[in-house]
């Protein structure tokens, strides 16, 4: 097990555990589509109480004020396409879409049982007051209400989590 | 307009120093903190001010405060209203566009006003208190109670509501701002609360003209009603003071957000708010609608018996509802992620 770090927006995300880490963001499989498709940073999967948990991580340096409807509103589009783009990026990879999937995502993501796997799309932003992340998460969960609950993926019902710095470093997740 | 205000040892308050009021003011803070309490001592005194020299009255405004007191707060004494365990004695001061009124007692006080100073001017308007329940419903009962039984169990802040919704709506032209925000309640209550002469009762008539009786009308839409009516029926003008105690309550969060946009409207006309609320969704619009036309909401707010006071215009304020709101939030992240 090799241990790492990744610096994206102004912070240092710790991912412990390379085998379950995949930094799809510059992954050569992404590099070659990238001009149409806007995805997260990495996934990092997790095992919380025996489950498996696939955090789709996307980092910002800062969030438009939600008063600043037009930016907050384009804000909220890009986080979500990007968390629906990475989900399917992964399951395309999976799927064998992607060639080059097999030399560059690590074999425990690769051989993932999908099929009781749930999802967390995390969304963290370097410099965001915690008062305004209920807003931010409510915002990306409606955008994200049909892909959620459409139930085509039974992904679980809550699956957006937002944090600022401060969260994510209490949470081990940066540092 | 109530530019300032200052009081100690008055009833749970035992100090407070209200600068630079504002025509939206908010006041926060937990159950007994002494919010609605804050809220009757400013109305007493506006009230005191309002009745004085009014048509052919002719108590004086110590005689005036001292009823206003005792049928307000319904205190056996009004030195009773004194802090319980306070060394000196209630003092208030509170200012009306620059002017003071001001007044001292002690705790043995029964039925007479030590000390009373008045530099205001009667006040011409008509100011009014929300209490957190709808008195439409109430209103024969409330009436009865204080004009025909002269018992306690409804203070004045009740009689004051139910003898202002007594008058008719009065035709002809309002006030332009008055009138918009008619309508806005007439949006929000999908209809109008009226009071029908030939049955002697309230009713609400929906959209479609369709009558129904008002105790199978929800608790909401009679409260926001009343604002309707008090504006309808030109009780209030674009001097008066409105205290609302949880406007909140019984109104669904996105009503409140309708209601709170109603009250920047009406205070752009000139009317003054006294706000008191547990409510984070309360907080949160005020502080949108300070961001949005950049004007100024005290917010204050009492933690552990300390009285303080920060403009909503700087963001939202260091306050045991907002970090419940965070902590809310901390414990929904705290189980969903584990690294």
């Amino acid at each position: 097990m090799v241990s790492n770090t990744i610096k994206e927006s102004g912070m240092e995300f710790t991912t412990g555990n390379q085998d379950c880490f995949y930094y799809i963001e510059k992954s050569k499989s992404y590099q070659k589509i990238q001009e149409n498709v806007k995805i997260a940073e990495f996934l990092y999967l997790r095992f919380p109480k025996g489950k498996r948990v696939i955090n789709i991580i996307e980092a910002k340096t800062s969030t438009p004020h939600v008063k600043n409807e037009n930016r907050f509103n384009e804000y909220i589009d890009e986080v979500t396409q990007k968390f629906v783009n990475t989900f399917y990026m992964y399951i395309a990879s999976i799927l064998g879409r992607h060639k080059l999937t097999i030399t560059e995502m690590p074999q425990m993501l690769r051989t993932l049982d999908l099929s009781t796997a749930d999802f967390s799309f995390v969304l963290v932003i370097n410099n965001a007051e915690k008062e305004w992340l209920p807003d931010i998460k409510d915002a990306i969960n409606k955008k994200m209400r049909m892909f959620i609950k459409n139930k085509i993926w039974v992904i679980s019902p809550n699956p957006v989590i937002v944090l600022n710095a401060e969260l994510a470093l209490q949470k081990g997740i940066i540092n | 307009m109530i530019t300032k205000a200052a009081f100690t040892n008055y009833g749970p308050i035992k100090e407070i120093k209200l600068g630079k009021l504002s025509k939206i003011n908010l006041i926060i803070g937990a159950n007994g903190s002494g919010k609605t309490f804050l809220l009757k001592a400013l109305y007493s005194a506006t009230r005191t001010l309002e009745e004085y020299k009014r048509g052919k009255e002719q108590r004086s405004a110590s005689d005036i405060l001292k009823d206003k007191l005792y049928w307000t707060f319904q205190a056996a004494k009004i030195g009773d209203l004194v802090t319980k365990g306070a060394a000196g004695k209630l003092t208030a001061n509170i200012n009306f566009d620059g002017n003071e009124f001001q007044f001292t007692f002690g705790k043995e006080t029964a039925r007479q006003i030590n000390f009373l100073e008045n530099h205001v001017k009667p006040l011409t308007s008509n100011s009014i208190f929300l209490p957190a329940k709808e008195v439409i419903s109430l209103q024969k009962i409330i009436l009865k109670t204080r004009e025909v039984d002269k018992l306690f169990g409804f203070d004045d802040t009740y009689l004051d509501l139910a003898r202002a919704l007594r008058q008719t709506l009065k035709q002809g032209k309002n006030y332009a701002g008055f009138s918009k925000a008619r309508k806005k309640i007439k949006d929000i209550v999908g209809g109008r609360i009226e009071y029908d002469q030939t049955i002697d009762e309230w009713i609400y008539r929906n959209e479609k003209n369709q009558k129904f009786e008002v105790g199978v009308t929800a608790e909401g839409i009679k409260k926001i009603a009343i604002l309707d009516t008090l504006l309808g029926n030109r009780y209030l003008d674009t001097n008066s003071i409105i205290f609302i105690d949880e406007p909140e309550s019984a109104l669904h969060p996105t009503a409140i957000a309708k209601l709170l946009d109603i009250i920047y409207l009406l205070s752009d006309c000139g009317i003054q708010f006294f706000l008191a609320s547990h409510s984070y969704f309360v907080i949160k619009k005020l502080f949108l609608i300070t961001q949005e036309h950049k004007v100024d909401i005290p917010v204050i707010s009492c933690e552990k018996d300390e009285w303080k006071i920060d403009n909503l215009k700087d963001g939202m304020p260091d306050n045991s509802i907002i970090d419940e709101s965070i902590k809310l939030y901390e414990e929904e992240v705290d189980g969903s992620i584990k690294w």
